[in-house]
């Protein structure tokens, strides 16, 4: 026994050292990173502890960066949830080879670069770009839409980009659902709205609760989504630290945001996470 | 005659352009013990499917108590479902399960308590309440499948093999008790299987299905010991079936020619033939004789002998080429395989089947 889990230990080794190497340490230097500050002459830090870069943060200005990243975050997550759930559960009702079909369709986008994609988008949004024509030539609208560079357009874009991730993991839950208890429930009594939300939607919600999170941690931090189709009008979190590593050459005030904008999501999760161990699942049944 | 609980006229059903069901009819009492048997794919599920409203019919209609149902949706119809599979909901308690059909009719609490704990009295389930389907074993699942069935008072009873999961002792306790609570709660119970043994325990009749087509309908005594349809002769109890020419009819029946000599078919069966005509008639292994070779009857030589059950079992062989069951208790036998034999028959165990099957 004792011998076999050295062995387990050697087996595990490669792994726990790429994760120091990979994960630890660079969150590690993150955290002496915020607490020290950019050096005067513009280029480089100055080790000395400050709570300097925290304090700056709240700051009514950067304060609201991270209320309109998480408003957005959570607007988008909703779209998500609203489109993807039906998506999702309606692909896992198809024939087998319809769905086989979905899938492909699905996935098909991830074989091209996102950025490519978003370009493809401002084609559709601008001036007079199919979705405007469309709209008026069906008249509903009677002059173009200014949908490009604005909130909306930035909506679309994180919800087209995150949307795959939140039908995908709907479907690989209702895929596995056993139809029988349908119609099990429905033999009970229920109605088809009955037997949806008291037998589907829990048994779903395994899937829906994955795709919440796949979609909520990547839309607090897609920055070039804004930064494309929002025009660097709205600036979100992710946006501002990129600007801060980069052109601000401020990397102490880049991790302090990081590490908040960690911090924040974790809260989040692990909020989220108490909410459905507990009594969520059992309270809908 | 009893009230009828329900009736089907003309039930037909085709997936894709395969006839599933042609024209099934059938009257089922209040209160009766009816049982569809055949082999998988005969449409007996597709039948319950119909009947419970899971399935609609291409044609035909489905009546409950009188009133025709065909176009309402399964919860609108006074009937409930036992799945092959349960189909216990697995995100509720076994408490939750039996009371589903309470709660959606907002029965209140206390009462959903009180009826759920008397239902799980019932089965025999008392104090697995709070248990989670996953931690129950095939048979409590079962159990609380009947339970949850059964508390909305439904006038008739679905069962879809309701025992296949089950190991064979299991299995015989749970027909024992399913038929325990037919007979006590008084409801009227439609039952799938493949097991005609279980069919012939457990049933008021029995109706046997072959590629979706009622073969016959009756009594388990009936169709034993009668079958019409060689079908239902074969699949009930494995019989022998023969074809033969009529020889001669005399006063105690028809002599009918077989491969290897002839057999007499008493009255009533051999009553209605006539000289000349072909006769399709079937015989029960148990009732096939085994004889040593100078005495009278057909020839035939001895095949294979092999225990099986607590009976004895000899396969002969023919002099055409077919084979013939004969089995009886006890595993003493004076015959070998290779040995020359002689069988017959007592002439009323001769059972003379419907014309129209004669070229099946």
């Amino acid at each position: 026994m004792r011998r076999r889990n050295r062995a387990g230990m050697w087996m595990v080794l490669p792994l726990t050292i790429f994760t120091l190497i990979f994960v630890a340490a660079p969150l590690l230097y993150m955290v002496f990173l915020s607490f020290a500050s950019q050096s005067s002459s513009g280029f480089g830090v100055e080790w000395k502890f400050t709570l300097e870069n925290y304090k700056r943060i709240l700051d009514p200005v950067y304060r609201n960066t991270f209320y309109g990243s998480l408003r957005l975050a959570f607007s988008t997550t909703a779209l998500n949830i609203l489109l993807g759930y039906p998506f999702g559960y309606f692909m896992a009702k198809l024939s087998a080879k319809k769905k086989k079909a979905a899938v492909l369709f699905l996935m098909l986008p991830f074989w091209l670069n996102s950025l490519i994609r978003l370009y493809g988008w401002i084609i559709l949004l601008q001036k007079k770009g199919l979705v405007n024509e469309v709209l008026l030539r069906l008249h509903l609208i009677d002059k173009p839409l200014k949908i490009l560079y604005s909130y909306p357009a930035i909506l679309i874009g994180m919800v087209y980009v995150l949307l795959p991730f939140m039908a995908l993991s709907v479907y690989s839950s209702a895929e596995k659902l056993d139809w029988s208890l349908a119609e099990a429930a429905r033999d009970l009594g229920a109605g088809r709205c009955y037997a949806f939300f008291t037998i589907i939607f829990p048994l779903t919600l395994p899937g829906l609760f994955s795709g919440i999170i796949l979609t909520f941690i990547p839309s607090m931090g897609l920055f070039f989504i804004a930064d494309i189709l929002g025009g660097n009008k709205i600036v979100l979190v992710g946006s501002l630290i990129q600007e801060q590593m980069t052109r601000g050459n401020n990397w102490p005030f880049a991790a302090a945001l990081a590490m908040v904008l960690l911090v924040v999501t974790s809260l989040l999760l692990g909020l989220y996470k108490k909410l459905t161990n507990s009594d969520v699942l059992e309270g809908i049944g | 005659m009893n009230q009828v609980s329900l009736e089907l006229r003309n039930v037909t059903k085709r997936f894709e352009k395969e006839l599933v069901l042609d024209g099934i009819s059938l009257q089922v009492e209040k209160g009766e013990f009816l049982t569809l048997l055949g082999s998988s794919g005969c449409g007996k599920t597709t039948t319950l499917r119909i009947i419970a409203g899971l399935e609609t019919p291409d044609q035909g209609q489905v009546l409950l108590n009188g009133e025709d149902v065909t176009a309402l949706p399964p919860e609108k119809r006074a009937v409930n479902t036992i799945f092959q599979s349960y189909a216990l909901f697995p995100h509720m308690t076994v408490e939750e399960n039996v009371g589903y059909a309470l709660k959606l009719r907002r029965v209140p609490r206390q009462e959903i308590r009180k009826r759920t704990s008397e239902m799980l009295d019932l089965v025999r389930l008392s104090g697995f309440e709070k248990r989670k389907p996953e931690k129950l074993s095939g048979g409590q699942k079962q159990r609380v499948a009947i339970a949850r069935a059964l508390i909305g008072n439904p006038g008739v009873l679905l069962l879809d093999e309701p025992l296949g999961a089950l190991d064979l002792q299991l299995r015989r306790t749970m027909q024992r008790e399913l038929k325990r609570l037919q007979q006590y709660l008084g409801v009227t119970f439609i039952y799938v299987t493949h097991d005609q043994e279980e069919a012939i325990n457990m049933s008021d009749r029995i109706a046997v299905m072959h590629r979706g087509r009622l073969e016959q309908i009756g009594t388990p005594d009936e169709i034993y010991n009668h079958p019409r349809t060689s079908y239902a002769a074969r699949f009930v109890g494995n019989a022998n079936l023969f074809t033969g020419m009529v020889e001669s009819i005399s006063e105690e029946g028809a002599w009918v020619s077989v491969s290897g000599g002839r057999v007499l078919l008493g009255c009533p069966a051999g009553t209605s033939l006539q000289k000349g005509e072909k006769a399709t008639f079937a015989v029960r292994s148990e009732n096939v004789q085994v004889l040593v070779q100078d005495q009278e009857g057909c020839a035939a030589v001895v095949k294979e002998k092999s225990f099986l059950a607590g009976q004895l079992r000899l396969i002969l062989s023919m002099p055409d080429g077919r084979e013939l069951a004969a089995s009886r208790f006890g595993i003493d036998s004076d015959f070998e395989p290779g040995q020359k034999v002689k069988w017959t028959f007592p002439a009323r165990q001769g059972v003379l089947l419907d014309r129209e099957e004669q070229n099946a």
